[in-house]
């Protein structure tokens, strides 16, 4: 798109459009500012005064004071003169808004002294703190609140005493005010003045809010001696009260703020309710007949307290089946028992039973210290996450994950045996884990943990990438308890270097059982994935293709499939020429989902010569790299022209015929013209045809015109007859 | 052990929550009108919330917070009578009964101290000036995206929530889902190299804004609060075209469109990866083809960009590095220059992009005072970049901009098109 056509148009008065063009804009204003007053001075529609109001606002001048003040009046055109007026930087505007504010009532001199307040005029405080005054309530609470941005001593004054006011929504605005003052003070250092001013607020008849933000400036003007007014709203059993003190510890972060919220804890003790069964989300899947996306990790996300409960709906990740009824289908366990069930679209799924911290308080608390992150506060999560009740641990063990050390270390592996919604925490967070030490106290650990817990650390180790452990994966690979088994296969997958590949790859050719099988080709689809030297590890693969089973070279191309590059594409090629069809299969199935534009010499060599079986999907695989990668223009275009050479069915040159209007080009309009002779395709054709042809430039008239006269001549149907038409007789002119 | 549980029907489910304690301990399953009131949490554990301008993405939204068992919609606000009586209608049958609350203005709602949070879901027009009332009023607030109509409002915004220790969450609900997170642990965490390059898919840098139209006979205020529905926005007669909401006063009338209403997801995604949550780039450029650049003080490029993306659905961002790229969008896949940037990780693939988690983070925030993903300090430094990027196409020409100061440099014009006045008797 050229710049030129990014233009930003503003309807008007219904009929008339206008477009400000970005490449006609620029500096100057569409129109000049003379021709903008001339319209404010007219009998113009009110809708042309208000785009001028509104153009003027960026391109007027004092020049234009002169006519839109009196629009201040107008109850219709006042808010489009005030945006003009509070946007252009000139005295004039000031002496106008004052003018009005001394003479107009109600809503006409609310607008214009909120507009003084945004424009912060200090010569206004005299005409404001008159209309201070005013009976009309809306009228003295926006001077209060304008005397409130401009601030200053008077300014102050007049909201002292508005404080006092009758009116309830006098006093609201004139704290908002001086609230405006203090914070103006605090930010420029003078913290006694803007303490004096949330304080006076805090003690003053004015709704709660103001007072809890009066609240939050007094913590925050008074520094670290805050912090015990910071802890007398912890105390208070006022909810926001306590909100804002927690959002006010944040702001203020440190050690003294850490400790304060350390004291105010409060001892730790696990709640003497018995733990509810844990809930563990096997496997989920959403969708109906063969269109299903899996939601297992959407459904483990929404495990909250050891319970879930969600509707089964396209909300979970989308419609995997538009206009069909469709059905949430899970497999999960409750302690020791296994269950499986379907929910049919807009039912609500509810299972396990969830826990609560014995006080909630405390939880918030843990946050607000990890918010801050002071090592007294850390110390303190560390303890909640082994003493505290199950709900709280739950909180203290997510925590440790973004700010623990080394200390967390068996803390977490501990919890993460458990199971559950927490011990996936654990395990998350034990991979997450930053502090110094974190590495070696897992590789510590890992010399004398058995079982569950040696499962924990092997997967944390391979998470972590530490390739230190590469000696203990390696030997537990072929421990004779399968989850440890299992564990080291994987932790392989994310830490064996390239040298060790074999390892990996002898596996897959004799594995211990199926299971087995399918966890080497895991990590080996992951250990491929990541190592820097794919095109060795490619290599590595291929060099056992002559004895690998049929099972064994399928899992191969999928492995060469998800690495990608220039070695796995070579790699596949070779596969395609498998003698066993289910190769192929696979083959033509992963270079059809390839992700870059370098498969499509090895697709249209399979189209062209292939297996015939899988020369149309080929086909399709080359036709989608020309449809939806990036290819250059030109490139795209041959591309469409090899397919049309090839293709053998309607169904893929409507393919290419979708391409074609998606790039418009000439000769992808005489690509499509010539399809016009295909029976099946005439009138997908014509309609290509026209489409493209709508879209080129006028330097391609001529090729337009004879295509035009073809698409004609093929007497499509009579909506794309007569845009053929109007296409052809524009050429003529 | 492994048993198929069939439906249980509806008579022994009352029967079997009649007799259980509030939370129960069988796995059930049920319509969640059958659920109710017994589906929630104990009333001293819920949020009870207020939704504010329910439309097509409101009524989403709300369902997203209806499905939490620790929020309690009890009233509704909207202009319209057919939508405040449709949300009505939605809530009263999740809950069974009838206790929902209507309103057609939201500062009655705003003035009821027993509800903690609101969902605001109007129209553009309305965001901004909506949740900074709501936080005066002492409310927690989800609103809807594009938060803010320019430069000015998305200040007030962040200093508002500031002031008031309020939690806000825009919804921009890509912050919480995982494969748009991953791309961005990748570029902050320099597994992409030195990042040189962030593209946003703004989809469409041209539009039509809202103005002024022929004046059509005015509804009864009841069943459209015409003057309400204006509220912020200058006065222009009644005429039904600008009913809406979606696209009525987008960017305040004069800038706006893609840039804004896809920039504030994936421009916002783009500031995370940048680790420029708390600043914006600082120039800005005039489009060339069919792109418009920005540059940040890191040197940084943001790229705005219609075309050049890979097949992974709407709302695509793409992060590039001297030694690799990240591209994903909303089918939840990830492309990658290089498999080995995933490290053997397994990103969960969520397509869909689903509100629910982001939601859920907003709901957790209100519990703990915590920040949510997108809080007013985000969403106010994306939209200004949003802003900042339309005022450079609207002038057409380069623009410096002070992240200080949140100005432009010796531009008087595009300073001018930092905010704009508020029709009477509204203002901040």
């Amino acid at each position: 798109m050229e710049p030129r056509k990014i233009a930003i148009s503003i309807v008007l008065c219904g009929v008339v459009t206008f477009a400000l063009r970005v490449g006609t804009f620029g500096q100057q204003p569409p129109v000049p500012e003379s021709d903008l007053v001339a319209i404010l001075k007219s009998d113009a529609p009110k809708g042309d005064k208000a785009l001028a109001c509104k153009k003027l606002a960026v391109f007027g001048t004092a020049q234009a004071v002169p006519v839109l003040a009196p629009l201040l009046a107008d109850p219709e055109l006042a808010s489009w003169a005030r945006i003009a007026l509070e946007a252009i930087p000139d005295p004039a505007c000031d002496a106008a808004l004052r003018e009005a504010a001394g003479k107009l009532d109600g809503r006409l001199a609310v607008g214009v002294i909120n507009s003084i307040g945004v424009r912060r005029d200090p010569q206004a405080i005299e005409v404001l703190t008159q209309r201070l005054g005013d009976n009309d309530v809306d009228v003295a609470a926006a001077a209060a609140a304008a005397l409130g941005r401009i601030g200053g001593e008077k300014a102050i004054a007049a909201l002292r005493s508005a404080l006092k006011h009758t009116s309830p929504i006098v006093r609201n605005a004139a704290a908002e005010g001086l609230l405006s003052c203090a914070d103006r003070y605090l930010g420029e250092g003078n913290a006694a003045a803007a303490q004096q001013l949330y304080d006076l607020v805090r003690s003053a008849d004015v709704p709660k809010p103001r007072r809890v933000e009066a609240t939050r400036g007094a913590i925050l003007a008074r520094g670290v001696d805050g912090l015990s007014l910071l802890v007398e709203q912890l105390k208070s059993n006022d909810k926001d009260l306590v909100a804002i003190a927690l959002s006010t510890a944040r702001e203020i972060k440190g050690p003294a703020v850490a400790q304060a919220l350390v004291a105010e804890l409060g001892p730790i003790a696990a709640a003497p309710q018995q733990r509810p069964p844990v809930l563990v989300i096997k496997s989920a899947r959403y969708g109906a007949g063969d269109r299903w996306v899996d939601v297992t990790e959407a459904l483990r996300a929404a495990v909250r307290n050891n319970s879930l409960q969600v509707e089964a709906s396209n909300s979970l990740a989308g419609d995997p089946a538009p206009g069909v009824v469709k059905e949430l289908q899970i497999v999960y366990s409750l302690g020791d028992q296994e269950f499986s069930l379907r929910v049919k679209e807009g039912e609500m799924i509810r299972l396990g039973e969830g826990g609560k911290p014995a006080d909630p308080r405390q939880a918030a608390i843990l946050e607000a210290l990890a918010d801050i992150g002071d090592p007294a506060g850390i110390a303190t999560i560390v303890k909640a996450a082994q003493e505290a009740d199950w709900a709280l641990r739950l909180v203290a063990v997510r925590l440790l994950g973004r700010l623990g050390d080394a200390s967390a270390v068996p803390v977490l592996v501990s919890a993460a045996t458990e199971g559950g919604e927490l011990a996936q925490a654990a395990a998350e967070s034990l991979v997450q884990l930053a502090g110094q030490g974190v590495d070696e106290a897992i590789l510590k650990s890992l010399q004398s943990a058995q079982g569950p817990q040696r499962v924990v650390l092997l997967q944390a180790a391979g998470e972590r990438l530490l390739g230190a452990a590469l000696p203990t994966a390696l030997a537990d690979m072929n421990s004779d308890d399968p989850t440890v088994r299992t564990a080291a296969i994987r932790a392989l997958g994310m830490i064996v270097p390239l040298e060790q590949l074999d390892v990996l790859i002898a596996r897959l050719l004799k594995p211990v059982d199926d299971q087995d099988f399918q966890t080497v080709r895991e990590a080996l689809t992951i250990a491929c994935s990541r190592m820097p030297e794919l095109d060795a590890a490619a290599a590595k693969l291929m060099a056992v293709w002559p004895k690998a089973s049929t099972r064994v070279r399928i899992a191969i191309v999928e492995i060469l499939g998800t690495m990608g590059g220039q070695a796995a594409l070579r790699g596949l090629a070779q596969a395609a020429r498998d003698s066993e069809d289910e190769v192929q299969d696979a083959v033509t199935r992963v270079l059809g989902e390839w992700m870059s534009a370098d498969a499509a010499p090895v697709l249209l060599d399979l189209a062209r010569t292939g297996n015939p079986r899988y020369r149309i999907r080929a086909l399709r695989g080359y036709i989608r790299i020309a449809r939806q990668l990036d290819v250059p223009l030109n490139d795209r275009i041959a591309m469409c022209r090899n397919a049309l050479a090839i293709a053998q069915r309607p169904e893929e040159k409507r393919l290419v015929l979708e391409v074609l209007r998606r790039y418009p080009t000439a000769e992808g309009l005489q690509l499509s013209v010539a399809q016009l002779a295909v029976p099946e395709l005439k009138a997908e054709a014509a309609e290509t045809a026209v489409q493209i042809a709508e879209k080129l430039p006028a330097s391609d008239a001529a090729i337009v015109a004879k295509a035009m006269d073809q698409v004609i001549q093929a007497a499509p149907a009579a909506e794309i007859l007569q845009r053929a038409q109007v296409l052809r007789q524009r050429t003529r002119q | 052990m492994n048993r198929q549980r069939n439906h249980i029907s509806r008579r022994s489910f009352l029967r079997t929550a009649l007799g259980a304690s509030a939370t129960l301990a069988v796995p059930t399953f049920v319509s969640p009108r059958v659920l109710g009131m017994q589906g929630l949490a104990p009333a001293s554990e819920r949020i009870r919330l207020g939704g504010i301008g329910i439309g097509n993405r409101g009524t989403y939204d709300l369902g997203c917070f209806l499905q939490e068992p620790d929020v309690e919609c009890v009233a509704i606000a909207d202009v319209k009578l057919f939508r405040r009586e449709q949300a009505k209608r939605m809530v009263d049958q999740h809950y069974g009964n009838n206790n929902c609350v209507t309103y057609r203005d939201f500062r009655e709602l705003l003035d009821r101290p027993d509800i903690d949070a609101v969902l605001i879901a109007t129209g553009p027009n309305w965001h901004c000036l909506a949740s900074v009332l709501a936080a005066k009023a002492g409310k927690d607030v989800y609103c809807e995206k594009p938060v803010t109509k320019n430069i000015t409002q998305s200040l007030i915004l962040a200093e508002t929530f500031r002031r008031t220790g309020r939690v806000f969450q825009a919804g921009t609900q890509r912050r919480n889902l995982p494969h748009f997170a991953f791309a961005v642990e990748l570029a902050q965490k320099g597994r992409l190299g030195r990042l040189h390059t962030v593209y946003a898919h703004p989809a469409g840098m041209s539009t039509s804004m809202s103005g002024w139209a022929p004046a059509e006979p005015e509804p009864p205020k009841e069943e459209v609060d015409w003057d309400l529905y204006l509220g912020p926005a200058a006065w222009r007669p009644f005429n039904k075209r600008w009913l809406d909401g979606f696209n009525f006063e987008k960017g305040g009338g004069l800038v706006g469109g893609g840039v804004l209403e896809w920039g504030s997801h994936c421009v916002d995604l783009c500031q995370w990866a940048n680790n420029a949550d708390n600043t914006v780039p600082v120039e800005y450029y005039p489009p060339e083809g069919n792109q418009v650049k920005a540059k940040y003080a890191n040197g940084v490029t943001l790229v705005l960009r219609e075309e050049g993306w890979l097949p992974l659905g709407s709302c695509p961002v793409r992060f590039e590095g001297d030694r690799g790229w990240v591209e994903t969008g909303d089918s939840g896949k990830l492309a990658l220059s290089s498999p080995a940037l995933l490290a053997g990780r397994k990103v969960a693939e969520i397509g869909g992009y689903p509100a629910t988690f982001h939601v859920r983070d907003f709901l957790d925030c209100v519990k703990t005072r915590g920040k949510p993903k997108a809080n007013a300090d985000v969403a106010c430094h994306s939209h200004i970049a949003c802003h900042a990027v339309n005022i450079a196409i609207f002038l057409g020409r380069k623009l410096r901009f002070d992240p200080l100061k949140y100005e432009f440099i010796d531009d008087e014009q595009a300073n001018r098109l930092r905010g704009e006045a508020l029709r009477e008797p509204w203002r901040f």
